[in-house]
């Protein structure tokens, strides 16, 4: 975020520098065509209830984007709410998308489809989840650091049997037996 | 060499002299035989080349002669809806400049001398820039066409000059004798500036991140012929040449490659992360050739034999994937009249099979193992690995971005529900799926067997 | 014969994909060619199996040279050791049962025989994957089944959310995979090979670096802490992709390949720490996620990942042929536990929610007496499969020199899996009915009734036979005192008594707003919450405002296209527009001259 933010000043600051020189408004021919590309940012309350009927939105409700050189022209800032959060039982027109013909997209509608990014509200706060969610891996990271750091380990003896520890049973030589082990004293 | 460029050029007359309707098929028949034959330059015992005094083709040149053969009759499959409303002179001149573009790469790949081959290199622009010019998409493909000619030209003309000196300088360029002739280039002024004019030209056609602008340009205003050409063979003309230039400019390579390897990093990371957010399916496709050029100049300039190696695959294995994927772009194209994603959902619904050979084509272009395009790419950070270990951040990141966009691709325009406003559409024709097919075929075979591709280094 | 045997076992999988390709037609009798051939290739295998352990001889089938890159040759390797040869013959016939049970389930899809297909091809990866002896051959294992996953889980590919969990799936693998190739590279140029047999040989003690990236592949085949969502979001395919992808496939990959790699990893410590780490908090969380689900296969899934945690666990403690052992019987119940909670799903008309269910153990006795046999076989309980692993790699681990800590989170996992699996039961079997009426309950066909029997058997016989026939040397036996012996049983009854208590006190409670535990618990831990709107929100915004419009679009556009042409405009007007300046003009003449006085000097 902060390196696209520094990318819109970095912008401002060109675009004040260089107005003269070379004027904004970068026409690329791989993007759109030239009857979907934004207008100019309306300045006077006639434009902007005309952009507001282009947008086949109310004059109220809209509002362009900050006119700075980011090329938004006069398209409304649309609430950067995903397809998530739309109602999934109304009869939308595309239900896959959650859209309706005629309807103003979001600027960025690929980033909020419903493969994507998710807005939706959740029961907890943002910062909550993330200060839990931190603090439970801190935790256990911390814990584990401990945990190398003293390593436990439980007094337990390998297993004995009786006849010599099954010495014949396990193949040994008949003819020469070891000595049996005696762990007592009397 | 002349077994392959004669049938070529016999092709123009044939097809003007062909009635209408036969017009396709003759040229298709001509185009398939004549990429018959360039299956025979493979056959190179013992590592040698097929000489003549003009014209050669040793195992750099042959796979990529074998590639621009067998894309002509994939051309003019594809074009034909394309072209339906054409008048019948117009689809013969269309054809025509396919032909001679055809002419025209065959005789630069195989030119022995390299201001030939400059000259060649440059009459690739007029065909395509007609092609782009004449038949493209939007009135947007004027600039799109003066785009791709100054970015070439603008870089290529230096590469004259450097030439012309060093003709000069040496008294002849077959790129044959080249290496015995040339001194070793030390770090000096003039040398450096010697090796910037050889290289740029090469690096703008690949195009190398920064010089990259006409690319997804030109290929989102080509018709679908154009695309193809430009995405298959054209770029690789440029990894062609740097490939032959590359063994003169020694050993300032090793020094002077450093900002262009880390150029093409960057670059490689950035193009395919354009490709996450393009709404444009061409303009998706185009972004992800640049993203894999940058792997292929990467390894050129690494120059072990491994990366040789893993360029030379890589190339032949971008360029019939990229060509696929326009294809099937195309097709979308043709059926929904539109190539944003955005309205392009759930065709898996209506076309199963052309969602199999969507399947089939995103599946090479992420570097599925066992595919070619893995292999290329495999060895290709290999030797980016052992050159500098830090460039597996960047090519890492790559492969993860890549395989996302790829997906993303194929769940954007074949999964999902049917949007409404797709219905009555054509199905899939038969002359389509055979062209997917043999942009598959190639790709599965040269799987089996990729050591045909590979001999570039012993 | 020997290796005959195993190609034996190969070639049959292989006839349904290729009779589909020459017969492309919808074919009624298909998915009884695919279970045919299933049951042919265990058949096979079994004996293959036997003989293997009646001979103890490991082999390795080298054939088809593929390519040769320099020094480095790469041809089709088969490796017959006791982990390939034991683990094909029990993912076969979980696969047998889950393709059975999937003509009952899948029975009204128009596109069986695709889906069959699917499951038979992921299959196949899976063997490949299983028993490749080069690292090339594994990896191509590893990305088909990443595939196979992601056209499995969207199989519904209408339905949006089933294509996000495959792309979910698809991206959390491919992190993995960038682990992988690192270690391919690494291995590549250091020991000039991609053969385990070199590998081994040739790096004794080697760097942690390709250990390291190991490791981060199988975190995201495995589902580890830190790349495990894509695992629950799975369940949005059908329930048999879910049984098969838990059990006997994909999952078990990851762990399978560290397994593989033990010999290198034995004497690394660090490795040993992070994988005993990593295990550890993988196998809390994913228990600590399960306890307060309400989706039945979330809650299956959810223990899935928790038991690969103990896998994890398993090797940290250098226990790989235990780790081996508890993928093998976990296969069973788990399939079982998968294939029960379809037959209840299916009867409920697709309801998934524990909340509405309730009382089936009188409407459906065969499938619940099932979910009930596995999941006492998940808890551990004495001589069911489960107990035989289970028991085992706690027992070793509470008598290994180790982290203390990994140890107790594991304990409180394992009576956290008592907890979960006693509220599945307790909400989905016992009590009342919640459900609506008027739904035909049916368990009656065969089709259903057949593969979880053998599955049940499977989950209560499976675990004594295949404890039998590891190698003993891997965990010798030790006298250990009491209470350890009883850790794992008691910690068990530990939870299944707090979870009895808890689920009683909750249907007398009054409602009340949760605690923030509680959503902790729920929703996953934040981890999906927090990372997947953060990040995709943070790179899709760069992707188009750094790197497209201000990278591409301005400065690479300004700075030379555009700056040309408002170069040559200006120069252009300057120089040919007529302003009267004479003087100007004619002192211009004096450039050429300045010029050439300037070159000749």
């Amino acid at each position: 975020m902060a390196v696209a933010r520094a990318g819109v000043l970095g912008i401002r600051w060109l675009q004040r520098a260089s107005r003269n020189v070379v004027p904004l408004g970068a026409r690329t021919a791989f993007h759109l065509n030239k009857d979907m590309l934004p207008g100019p940012y309306p300045r006077t309350p006639e434009e902007r209830a005309a952009a507001a009927k282009k947008y086949n939105m109310r004059v109220e409700d809209y509002e362009p984007y900050p006119d700075d050189g980011m090329g938004y022209g006069d398209y409304p800032k649309l609430p950067d709410r995903s397809q998530h959060e739309r109602d999934p039982w109304y009869d939308w027109d595309q239900p896959d998308l959650r859209l309706n013909w005629g309807e103003t997209m979001h600027w960025d509608i690929d980033m909020y489809t419903r493969n994507r990014v998710d807005t939706s509200p959740t029961p907890i706060s943002w910062d909550d989840m993330c200060k839990q969610l931190f603090s439970f891996v801190a935790f256990m990271v911390f814990m584990f650091w401990v945990g190398h750091k003293y390593p436990v380990y439980q007094p337990v003896a390998p297993k004995q049997y009786p006849y010599n520890d099954l010495y014949l049973e396990r193949g040994g030589n008949p003819s020469e037996e070891p000595k049996p082990v005696v762990h007592y004293e009397i | 060499m002349l077994k392959i460029i004669l049938p070529t050029i016999m092709m123009l007359p044939t097809m003007w002299l062909s009635k209408t309707h036969m017009m396709w098929i003759n040229t298709m028949t001509c185009s398939l035989l004549i990429s018959i034959f360039t299956l025979m330059m493979l056959y190179l015992p013992n590592n040698s080349c097929n000489l003549s005094l003009n014209f050669f083709s040793d195992p750099l040149t042959s796979p990529l002669l074998m590639l621009t053969a067998w894309l002509l009759p994939l051309m003019i499959l594809a074009t034909q809806q394309h072209l339906h409303n054409n008048s019948a002179p117009r689809k013969k001149l269309y054809i025509s400049m396919l032909v001679f573009l055809q002419i025209s790469l065959i005789m630069t790949f195989s030119a022995t001398e390299l201001i030939l081959f400059y000259i060649l290199f440059e009459t690739t622009l007029i065909p395509t820039l007609i092609i782009i010019t004449r038949w493209g998409y939007q009135p947007e493909r004027l600039n799109a066409g003066s785009y791709f000619l100054f970015y070439t030209l603008a870089g290529s003309l230096p590469l004259l000059i450097t030439l012309l000196h060093y003709f000069s300088s040496l008294g002849s360029l077959n790129i044959l004798t080249m290496t015995i002739n040339t001194k070793e280039m030390m770090l000096s002024w003039t040398n450096n500036i010697m090796w910037l004019g050889c290289m740029m030209a090469f690096m703008v056609k690949m195009p190398l991140y920064g010089l990259h602008l006409w690319l997804p340009k030109a290929h989102v205003e080509a018709p679908i012929a154009g695309s193809m050409v430009l995405a298959a063979i054209l770029l690789k003309l440029g990894s062609y040449g740097m490939m032959r230039v590359t063994p003169m400019l020694n050993p300032l390579t090793e020094k002077m490659s450093y900002p262009f390897i880390v150029l093409s990093l960057w670059g490689m990371v950035m193009t395919s992360s354009i490709c996450l957010r393009q709404a444009d399916l061409k303009s998706l496709i185009a972004y992800s050739s640049v993203s894999h050029m940058a792997l292929v100049i990467l390894a050129i300039l690494i120059q072990t034999p491994w990366s040789l190696t893993g360029a030379m695959i890589l190339m032949i294995a971008h360029g019939l994937t990229s060509s696929l994927l326009f294809c099937l772009a195309n097709s979308n194209y043709e059926r929904v009249h539109s190539r944003t994603m955005m309205f392009t959902r759930g065709l898996q619904a209506l076309f199963p099979l052309l969602a199999l050979w969507w399947l089939l084509a995103n599946l090479t272009n992420l570097a599925l193992p066992p595919t070619i395009n893995l292999m290329g790419e495999l060895l290709t950070i290999l030797a980016s690995f052992s050159w500098s270990n830090f460039t597996i951040m960047f090519t890492g990141f790559n492969m993860l971005i890549t395989a996302l966009y790829s997906l993303h691709m194929f769940t954007s325009t074949q999964r999902g529900p049917l949007t409404y406003s797709t219905s009555n559409v054509k199905p899939l024709f038969t002359r389509e799926n055979t062209l997917m097919l043999m942009h598959m075929a190639p790709i599965l075979l040269l799987t089996l067997n990729p050591k045909t591709i590979m001999c570039l280094t012993p | 014969m020997h290796s005959s045997m195993i190609l034996m076992t190969m070639i049959p999988l292989l006839t349904p994909i290729i009779i589909t390709l020459i017969k492309p037609n919808n074919n009624l009798l298909y998915p009884h060619y695919v279970k045919l051939a299933i049951i042919y290739a265990f058949t096979v295998s079994m004996l293959s199996m036997t003989m293997f352990i009646f001979t103890g001889q490991e082999s390795m089938i080298s054939n088809w040279h593929w390519m040769t890159i320099q020094t480095i040759e790469l041809s089709l390797n088969f490796k017959m050791d006791f982990f390939s040869m034991m683990f094909t013959p029990v993912a076969l016939f979980v696969t047998w049962s889950i393709v059975e049970f999937s003509m009952w389930y899948m029975s009204s899809d128009p596109n069986i025989n695709q889906f069959l297909k699917y499951l038979l091809i992921f299959l196949v990866t899976m063997l490949i994957l299983i028993t490749a002896n080069n690292l090339f051959q594994l990896f191509i294992g590893w990305e088909g089944m990443g595939i196979m996953s992601f056209l499995l889980i969207s199989w519904w590919h209408g339905r949006t959310d089933a294509n996000t969990a495959a792309l979910q799936a698809i991206l959390y693998n491919r992190i993995g995979d960038i682990g992988f190739i690192l270690a391919m590279t690494w291995f590549f140029l250091y020991s000039n090979s991609w053969d385990f047999q070199q590998m081994f040989i040739l790096d004794r003690t080697p760097n942690s670096f390709p250990l390291m990236s190991l490791l981060l592949a199988a975190t995201g085949k495995s589902a580890q802490f830190g790349l495990h969502p894509w695992l629950p979001s799975a369940m949005e395919g059908p329930t048999p992709v879910s049984a098969l992808l838990h059990s006997s496939t994909m999952v078990v990959a990851g762990v399978f390949l560290i397994i593989r790699f033990h010999p290198m990893m034995e004497n690394n410590s660090l490795i040993q720490t992070l994988t005993l780490s990593m295990g550890a908090i993988t196998t809390l969380f994913t228990a600590i996620c399960a306890l307060t689900q309400n989706d039945l296969k979330k809650i299956v899934a959810f223990s899935t990942s928790s038991q690969l945690g103990l896998m994890m666990v398993t090797i940290g403690i250098n226990q790989p042929h235990l780790a081996f052992l508890h993928i093998c019987t976990h296969a069973f119940f788990k399939a079982m536990l998968f294939l029960s909670a379809g037959s209840i799903i299916h009867s409920l008309n697709n309801e998934q929610d524990i909340r509405k269910m309730g009382g089936l153990f009188k409407t459906l006795p065969f499938t619940s007496s099932s979910l009930i046999i596995g999941s006492f076989a998940l808890m551990g309980m004495p001589f069911l499969t489960g107990f035989y692993s289970k028991d085992l790699i706690i027992e070793t681990a509470n008598t290994s020199y180790t982290n203390a800590w990994a140890l107790t989170t594991t304990l409180v996992a394992t009576s956290l899996t008592a907890m979960y699996s006693i509220r599945i039961i307790f909400f989905a079997l016992a009590g009342y009915p919640r459900f609506t009426t008027l739904i035909l309950i049916n368990e009656n066909n065969p089709k259903l009734m057949n593969p979880i029997n053998r599955l049940a058997l499977g989950s209560i016989f499976a675990g004594f036979l295949i404890s039998n026939c590891v190698p003993p040397t891997s965990h010798p036996q030790v006298t250990m005192p009491w209470h350890l012996k009883l850790t794992a049983l008691g910690v068990t009854i530990l939870g299944l008594l707090v979870a009895t208590e808890l689920s009683l006190m909750t249907n007398s409670m009054k409602l009340s707003t949760p605690l923030k535990t509680f959503y902790f618990s729920n929703m996953l831990g934040f981890y999906s919450a927090t990372t997947h709107r953060l990040n995709p929100h943070s790179s899709l915004t760069m992707s188009q405002n750094l790197t497209s419009a201000l990278l591409d679009l301005f400065w690479l556009e300004k700075s030379m296209p555009k700056m040309t042409t408002q170069t040559q405009i200006s120069a252009s007007t300057t120089s040919s527009t007529q302003k009267g300046l004479i003087k100007l003009y004619f002192l211009s003449f004096f450039i050429p001259p300045m010029l050439a006085l300037l070159l000749t000097i």
